[in-house]
């Protein structure tokens, strides 16, 4: 293997940015080879912008005074930080960052153009004519960019990109904001891409999943590269670490899958064999081992399955960290007490809420035929549903289908056109005030109070929930011990790491006790294992009968759930348990359906019907 | 509906108070502007024409001619004199804005004067700078006139009641209490929603169970008090640096004061209802404050404004009316019933726009 191999050649690459003191690239040496397609994998914070952005020039790497581990960037053999080799390297690589700058009041047509005439290339209306057929959309040109769907906008960007002719293809989470259907096709046109036109491609991403279909991966972590290789290699190695298991009672009833699995990592723990990862699946328990001999030596009865790359990353992330321990995990699962959750909310401006509306009840969150309409245009349908106490219930949905907006009414952000809602039996239409103290909300991108230390954070929403005084000063305590924020107390929240700040946004969104909580995609750009923190504090408070609804990206996510709703062009298509979503797809070829091809076909199905519809419509003019 | 329920408001004020305080370049924000502009002002942007320079071209070299001179030239308002020594060389100094003006006397000057016929001077001025060169004119009327009276004629004795030596500076200050802390109040409360829209906090401020008056009075409570106390310092320097008279009730003045800035808080709410991000709420700050100043009396008398309908415009503007307090109370002591006929204006106003923004709140939830 020689250097003039690699259309990437990077080695001892650091960089640190001036107003931070951790590197955000740690000595990062890696190669692409010529014709390649690398997913570039790590949560929000882990570099791959900067990586990416120094590969294209557009930030210097610190380069080390020391002529031995120097660093060197090579893009087909050229430094982009050489006097000259900067416009060379321009052209040869296609850069498409995360919010392309595509212009919204432009046809499809006319950005393309557009971008023929700034990079200064001969864009016949042939070339563009054969982009357009290969992204797919070839009868989209007079539409305005801004009427696109996320998908065909990510495609546009693609095509605008590669008007250059470019060698190297840097895709900056190309799959953010787009459904998985389009996700799908939009990989599709990439892999056509290296196949046919010998193009090298780096896709960054932070789903596991996503990077599990590509033929290597480079795994950034904190600024490091801690794997680098085919995902396969890496999850063939937990051959045998990944089981499900589950526990009947005496009379053959299923236990409570989240007791079971905090008694599950809390047994483990205590036997000094603490598990590398245990989460719901369906009506199951996915536990991984940290070797076979502790596998062996499980208590319950368990049977093999397929591991994924996900649980090999989770394997590697905890073996860097030096432990495998559950501790910060089963903190939240021994410290909470069930006294502490003690409903002690009170409405203060109604009294018809009596004691045992408040315990008895059996549905906590309802939606009844709720509509919402802008113009002529459908956001939401006729959307019905009843939240059982303690359920975990997932609204899940392409973008732009709905579930913001469903979601939105239901906490009370947006009117409804039609139907109501409530909130532990009160109206949200009549009685708002009352129907929001019952709630807990985390919004997305955990949107807290960046001016405000973590305790004035606290203070602000346990006072606003009616919390005060030593009640208050109580229970904020509890929090900052149970989710590890203590020695965060003083800090301004702004400047907390990513998940911490998500720590900080769910006990702000607890801090009152509510018996209802919403989460609008609460874990998207977080690690992995803050990601396992957190539903592992999810599933405890729904033991302990928080009703909890939840939004998400995340397929592998909605298994977490006791039941789902998918949401699809302002309707509800199906209502059901993850098993039963994944059942209803089952066939032949694919007996095993994992929740992601669930979803796509449950859509594609209901795409397809309505395709039809719309062809008819046609035919008759 | 119950009240206001006091203990959630007090934590959104104590919050409001943080996310103005704790930031350090927002709390310099506070008060540094605020001084500079009272500085610039009260200094750089006064209509007081001194130090003017102004080019002579005397045809007439006698004691006489050059007694005229030497009071202009020992007049505090001329600072340089260039001689010239032709009619082609005044135009060029004029021309090339070395001087503001040009004094020619002509050679007939001395003669006239002994004859007791009117000798003439002339005076050239700049009309590209209409204001400057009206008041050099006037300057050199009364120079003109001066040099008349050791003859004889009648002297006209004029006392400027309540700013006796006429300082601009005294009127600029008294105005600009109202000016500086109406703009920090605007922007505070116009750009704390649109942060917390952009910031995506605004969300879970409407999910609690905080009603929507109960925002806007959250909301309104600390930058009225910053904007107090910004007042409060331009106030200070008035008396102590700037040595206004102050001769007012100061308890009448705050008063007055406070529901002005409720007023105009109001105004910043309601904008901020309308903008998703602070850019767009500041520059609707601007277009609200610049026609309120000039519609306010502080450039120009409200009587000179034309059209009309103008002036009549001017009556839905809090801080035409705050204007006239401020400055009568400042500079000479208005009694209790002027000041109370120009601030019922002002809390009807106030209520006016305090309602608008409790109500474009609650229609927000689209």
């Amino acid at each position: 293997m020689t250097v003039e191999d690699d259309i990437i050649y990077v080695k001892n690459l650091s960089k640190t940015f001036k107003e931070s003191k951790v590197p955000a690239l740690n000595n990062i040496s890696l190669n692409l080879k010529k014709g390649e397609l690398a997913a570039l994998v790590g949560p929000d914070g882990a570099g791959k912008t900067t990586f990416l952005r120094i590969l294209c020039g557009l930030l210097k790497p610190d380069f080390s005074t020391n002529v031995e581990d120097r660093g060197e960037v090579l893009i087909d053999g050229i430094s982009p930080f050489d006097a000259d080799g900067m416009m060379t390297v321009k052209k040869s690589i296609g850069y498409m960052p995360q919010k392309f700058g595509l212009y919204e009041d432009l046809t499809v047509i006319e950005n393309l153009n557009l971008f023929v005439s700034l990079n200064g290339a001969k864009g016949d209306s042939a070339s563009i004519d054969t982009l357009l057929e290969f992204a797919g959309l070839k009868d989209f040109k007079k539409r305005l960019a801004g009427n696109l769907s996320g998908g065909m906008k990510q495609k546009l960007g693609l095509c605008c990109t590669l008007i250059s002719k470019p060698k190297l293809l840097l895709l900056d989470e190309p799959s953010v904001g787009v459904d998985p259907v389009s996700r799908l096709e939009l990989m599709e046109i990439v892999r056509k891409l290296v196949r046919e036109n010998d193009i090298s491609v780096i896709w960054s991403t932070s789903y596991l999943d996503e990077a599990e279909k590509f033929e290597k991966v480079f795994l950034l972590s904190e600024g490091k590269k801690i794997y680098n290789g085919a995902p396969k290699e890496a999850t063939d190695k937990m051959d045998g670490l990944v089981y499900l298991t589950y526990k009947d009672d005496k009379e053959g009833r299923r236990v409570n899958l989240r007791t079971l699995l905090r008694n599950i990592l809390r047994a483990e723990e205590n036997k000094g064999k603490p598990l590398a990862d245990a989460i719901v699946e369906g009506d199951k328990i996915r536990v991984v081992f940290q070797n076979k001999e502790y596998a062996q030596s499980f208590f319950l009865p368990k049977t093999p399955i397929q591991p994924r790359f996900e649980d090999a990353v989770i394997y590697i992330l905890k073996k860097e960290s030096g432990s495998f321990s559950n501790k910060v995990s089963l903190k939240a699962l021994f410290k909470g007490t069930p006294e502490d959750f003690n409903r002690s909310i009170e409405c203060d401006d109604v009294k018809s809420v009596s004691k045992e509306r408040k315990t008895g009840m059996e549905f906590t969150i309802e939606a009844n035929n709720l509509v919402k309409k802008y113009g002529n245009f459908t956001a939401a349908d006729n959307i019905s549903f009843s939240i059982k106490k303690g359920e975990i219930f997932g609204l899940l949905g392409p973008n732009g289908a709905g579930k913001s907006t469903t979601f939105k009414m239901l906490c009370g952000l947006i009117r409804p056109s039609g139907g109501y809602s409530s909130i532990m039996g009160v109206r949200m239409d009549e009685n708002p005030s009352c129907a929001r103290s019952f709630l807990g909300y985390m919004a997305q991108r955990f949107s807290l109070f960046g001016d405000l230390s973590v305790r004035q954070n606290l203070n602000f929403f346990a006072g606003v929930y009616g919390l005060f005084g030593f009640n208050a000063s109580k229970r904020i305590k509890i929090l900052l011990d149970l989710f590890d924020l203590k020695k965060y107390e003083n800090e301004d929240a702004k400047n907390l790491p990513l998940g911490y700040k998500q720590r900080l946004a769910l006990s702000c969104a607890i801090v009152h006790n509510p018996p209802v909580l919403f989460l609008d995609e609460p874990t998207s750009g977080v690690d992995p294992l803050s990601r396992r923190e957190f539903w592992n504090q999810i599933n405890f408070l729904s033991e302990n009968g928080t009703t909890i609804l939840i939004t998400t990206h995340f397929m592998d996510e909605a298994q977490y759930c006791d039941r789902i709703s998918l949401v699809f062009r302002g309707k509800t298509l199906v209502c059901d348990t993850p098993d039963n979503l994944k059942r209803l797809v089952k066939t032949d070829k694919n007996p095993e359906p994992t929740m992601e091809d669930a979803f796509i076909e449950l859509i594609l199905r209901q795409k397809n019907t309505a395709a039809f519809s719309v062809k008819d419509d046609g035919g008759a003019k | 509906m119950s009240g206001i329920n006091l203990n959630r408001l007090k934590s959104l004020i104590i919050k409001e108070f943080y996310s103005v305080w704790r930031d350090k370049k927002s709390r310099l924000l506070l008060f540094l502007p605020p001084i500079v502009q009272l500085f610039l002002f009260s200094h750089a942007a006064t209509l007081d024409i001194e130090n003017i320079s102004v080019a002579i071209l005397n045809e007439d070299s006698t004691p006489v001619s050059r007694e005229f001179l030497n009071k202009v030239s020992g007049s505090r308002y001329f600072k340089k004199i260039i001689y010239v020594k032709n009619l082609k060389e005044l135009k060029d100094e004029i021309d090339t804005e070395h001087v503001r003006g040009g004094i020619y006397i002509k050679n007939d000057f001395t003669k006239k004067y002994l004859s007791r016929q009117k000798p003439e001077v002339e005076v050239i001025l700049d009309g590209r700078h209409t204001n400057g060169s009206q008041i050099i004119g006037n300057y050199l009327g009364e120079i003109a006139s001066s040099f008349n009276a050791q003859k004889d004629e009648v002297e006209l004795v004029v006392r400027n009641w309540y700013n006796p030596n006429l300082y601009y500076h005294w009127f600029i200050i008294s105005s600009l209490v109202g000016i500086l802390s109406m703009s920090m109040v605007l922007l505070l409360s116009a750009l704390s929603l649109a942060r917390e829209k952009e910031s995506g906090t605004f969300d879970e401020l409407l999910v609690t169970p905080l009603k929507p008056y109960e925002i806007v009075a959250g909301k309104l409570i600390v930058p009225l008090f910053f904007g107090l106390i910004d007042a409060g310092l331009i106030l200070i320097a008035a008396k102590f640096v700037f040595h206004l008279p102050m001769v007012g009730n100061i308890f009448l003045y705050y008063f007055a004061l406070i529901w002005f800035l409720i007023s105009i808080s109001g105004v910043g709410l309601f904008i901020s209802c309308f903008c998703k991000t602070q850019q767009q709420a500041m520059l609707l700050v601007f277009v609200f404050m610049f026609p309120a100043m000039i519609l306010s009396g502080y450039s120009a008398p409200v009587e000179n404004i034309t059209p009309e309908f103008l002036q009549k415009l001017t009556i839905v503007n809090p801080l035409r009316f705050f204007l006239v307090i401020s400055k009568g109370v400042i500079l000479k002591n208005i009694n209790f019933y002027f000041v109370l006929l120009n601030l019922i204006p002002i809390i009807f106003i106030s209520i006016f726009t305090l309602f608008i923004a409790n109500y474009s709140f609650k229609n927000r939830l689209e």
